[in-house]
């Protein structure tokens, strides 16, 4: 009772809108006419208090009118577009101006970004050293690059170093110089040569996290460099920041090297793996170096790989062993692995060399095998066959790879990792089970891409060095510089 | 003011309500537990009556219908002539689910529940209409139908990532609406890249 005095006169709520009915009958006020003036005031202010209400609850069941009356082809464009891959949006753009509108729009590509996380395909480096070659995932016409080569770019050949949710770090070796580009819209910029000479192989990891609030599309670069002490094995970090605009050299050192087809970003954090099967990680922010060992340390001939999934930047240890293909998921506060999936390669009692040897025995029933494989394939009869030849289905659906599988680096938003297999690059998705097969023959290096419309952010007039510590603060323009067309 | 303030001091929630005072009714916050009936209804004529409660059928866009039921009682919605009916029923379906066990789900378990919904309509058309009929659900307020549409805007994205410009146009009954030199540009953009 005594809370209802308030209600009325100091919070004007939805509950006197109640009365807003369309009969007229507002509940106007009859009182007295010999009501004292300040009856008058308060009766006023409530008429104007639910005029107020009144006009809002219009206008909010006008919107949800509006809303449901849509027309499909504005719903779609509203909360379908950004869930597609970049490339299908190009395309799409010519559909209508107000979709080629929301192509366009930065907060859109910036919501893409973010949204769309699947693995598009991988750059990888052909028998040719210098050159770089890019293979979509199928469907084709949704993940191929309307510049596969890199051409937009002013140096080449160039080779990928790194992947980070559509931006690519890419590395000229006649010139030297590095560049950050996004493939689908051939933006690119340079960054400054770094303040030490990296090794001939350059270990780096670009890392692009675009978050929901980072609006600004920043990005870092780590790069490993070999200590010039003569005969010392130790490494430090160079590390690039959009936000600083310039090169800092890290205090903290390596001391085992870290390999660099390995390299990843998970979480904002530099992933290796090094030579002596341990795995470093080194953290920009934090500055900060720190070490764990990978997973079924002691497991004979086993491989390898490490890479980020999952929407929360989650490392991942994939390893392949003649036995069996596990995932294992890193565990940051403890530094240790869990178990995440446990996928039979072979059948029980036989390695997957006898595998090998069974099928070169036994090629025509393993090929009516595989045809009774029930996994979400694309349709494409080509890729059947191709898919029969690499690996089977026994009976009770366990999945058994022809040759030796060889687990690749990768990084996406989906529970995705990639396996090369007779030099096919093969794509499981570990929730749904689907498999995506795209054949890189000759290929080697591997660096796995999302097609997204992150935006380049032009660091070039921002070239500021210090070979001691943070470079001073330099300022960088917002805008993405276009390559040539 | 001092004698309107006496006169508030002394009623009762009561008399409050009914605008004894001055003529304003208003009215209690809504027990959003209350349980009341919510009828779709569908341009061919065929209801479909769901359960729900009034927390669940959110009010925020402040329908005054709601205020007044009580236990028991059936609230009317009417639905777009667009939505299908087949579409509607993979909707009210999840819908139900959600009453009745979605509280003991996971978020993943609800998630898998709606992909699985979206999956078992094969024609992909139909997927587009489940799509449209969810989306008209949560926009009425339906927001336990969330998962449903997210799962089926998913579904509808990987159907669009290979379709042309002209099948999109053509499906969704758009018209190119360019000017020539948009257009032109548009092509040169297209036909300027390596593939």
């Amino acid at each position: 009772m005594t809370t209802a005095p308030s209600q009325f006169f100091l919070q004007p709520s939805l509950d006197d809108e109640d009365d807003d009915d369309n009969n007229g009958d507002d509940g106007d006020i009859e009182l007295n006419t010999s009501a004292s003036r300040s009856s008058g005031d308060v009766d006023d202010f409530l008429r104007k208090t639910r005029a107020i209400a009144r006009d809002r609850l219009r206008t909010r069941i006008k919107l949800l009118h509006r809303e449901i009356s849509k027309p499909l082809g504005e719903i779609i464009c509203g909360h379908v577009l950004h869930r597609l891959p970049a490339s299908s949006l190009l395309r799409l753009r010519a559909v209508a101006r107000s979709w080629a509108g929301v192509v366009a729009s930065p907060i859109f590509a910036h919501t893409q970004s973010h949204t769309y996380r699947s693995i598009s395909g991988v750059f990888f480096r052909s028998s040719s050293v210098t050159s770089t070659a890019y293979a979509p995932f199928p469907p084709a016409a949704a993940h191929s690059l309307p510049y596969p080569g890199l051409s937009f770019l002013p140096a080449y050949p160039v080779v990928v170093l790194s992947s980070s949710n559509g931006l690519l770090l890419c590395h000229a070796p006649l010139t030297g110089t590095f560049f950050i580009c996004n493939p689908v819209t051939a933006a690119w910029t340079a960054i400054p040569d770094p303040p030490r000479d990296p090794i001939n192989d350059p270990a780096a990891v670009l890392i692009n996290l675009p978050g929901v609030y980072n609006f600004r599309p920043d990005f870092t670069v780590v790069m490993v460099f070999k200590v010039p002490f003569i005969g010392s094995d130790i490494y430090g970090f160079q590390i690039f920041s959009s936000t600083a605009g310039g090169w800092w050299i890290s205090n903290e050192l390596c001391m085992e090297r870290p390999l660099p087809d390995s390299g990843v970003a998970a979480g904002g954090v530099a992933y290796w793996l090094t030579s002596t099967s341990s795995m470093v990680r080194y953290d920009p922010a934090a500055d900060k170096v720190s070490y764990a060992f990978l997973p079924m340390l002691h497991a004979a001939r086993a491989e390898r790989s490490i890479g980020e999934m999952g929407c929360s930047g989650r490392l991942y240890c994939v390893i392949v062993t003649p036995e069996a293909l596990q995932v294992h998921r890193f565990l940051r506060e403890s530094n240790e692995w869990a178990l995440v999936e446990s996928l039979d390669v072979i059948d029980t009692g036989r390695s997957i060399f006898e595998v090998v040897d069974q099928v070169d025995e036994d090629e025509e029933q393993e090929e009516k095998e595989g045809e009774t494989w029930e996994v979400k394939a694309d349709e494409d009869v080509e890729q059947e066959e191709k898919e029969g030849e690499a690996w089977e289905v026994k009976a009770g659906g366990q999945q058994v790879f022809k040759k030796q599988p060889w687990p690749l680096t990768f990084q996406g938003g989906d529970m995705e990792i990639l396996l090369l297999v007779a030099g096919k690059v093969v794509s499981i998705n570990l929730a749904s089970k689907r498999v995506r097969v795209v054949a890189t023959t000759g290929g080697f290096k591997y660096v796995p891409y999302t097609s997204t419309l992150a935006a380049v952010l032009d660091v070039t007039a921002t070239t500021s060095t210090s070979s001691d510590g943070r470079s001073k603060e330099a300022t960088s323009t917002d805008r993405a510089t276009g390559g040539e067309e | 003011m001092d004698q309107h303030m006496e006169k508030i001091k002394t009623m009762d929630e009561a008399d409050w309500n009914s605008g004894a005072l001055t003529g304003v009714k208003t009215w209690k916050k809504k027990d959003r537990a209350t349980k009341i009936k919510v009828v779709l209804k569908t341009d061919g004529g065929q209801d479909i009556t769901v359960d729900a409660t009034y927390g669940k059928v959110a009010a925020k866009f402040g329908d005054q219908r709601l205020r007044v039921l009580k236990n028991g009682d059936v609230l009317a919605i009417r639905l777009p002539n667009h939505i299908a009916r087949p579409a509607l029923d993979v909707v009210v379906n999840f819908w139900r689910w959600q009453q009745s066990t979605g509280a003991e789900k996971s978020p993943e378990e609800i998630k898998d529940f709606a992909e699985a919904s979206v999956t078992e309509v094969e024609e992909e058309a139909a997927r587009l209409d489940v799509y449209a009929a969810a989306n008209c659900m949560v926009t009425k307020g339906f927001e336990d139908v969330t998962p449903l549409l997210r799962a089926a805007s998913q579904r509808v994205a990987d159907a669009m990532t290979t379709v042309s410009a002209e099948q999109a146009r053509e499906y969704l009954g758009l018209v190119p609406d360019f000017t020539e030199e948009e257009e032109k540009k548009l092509l040169h953009d297209l036909a300027s890249a390596d593939n």
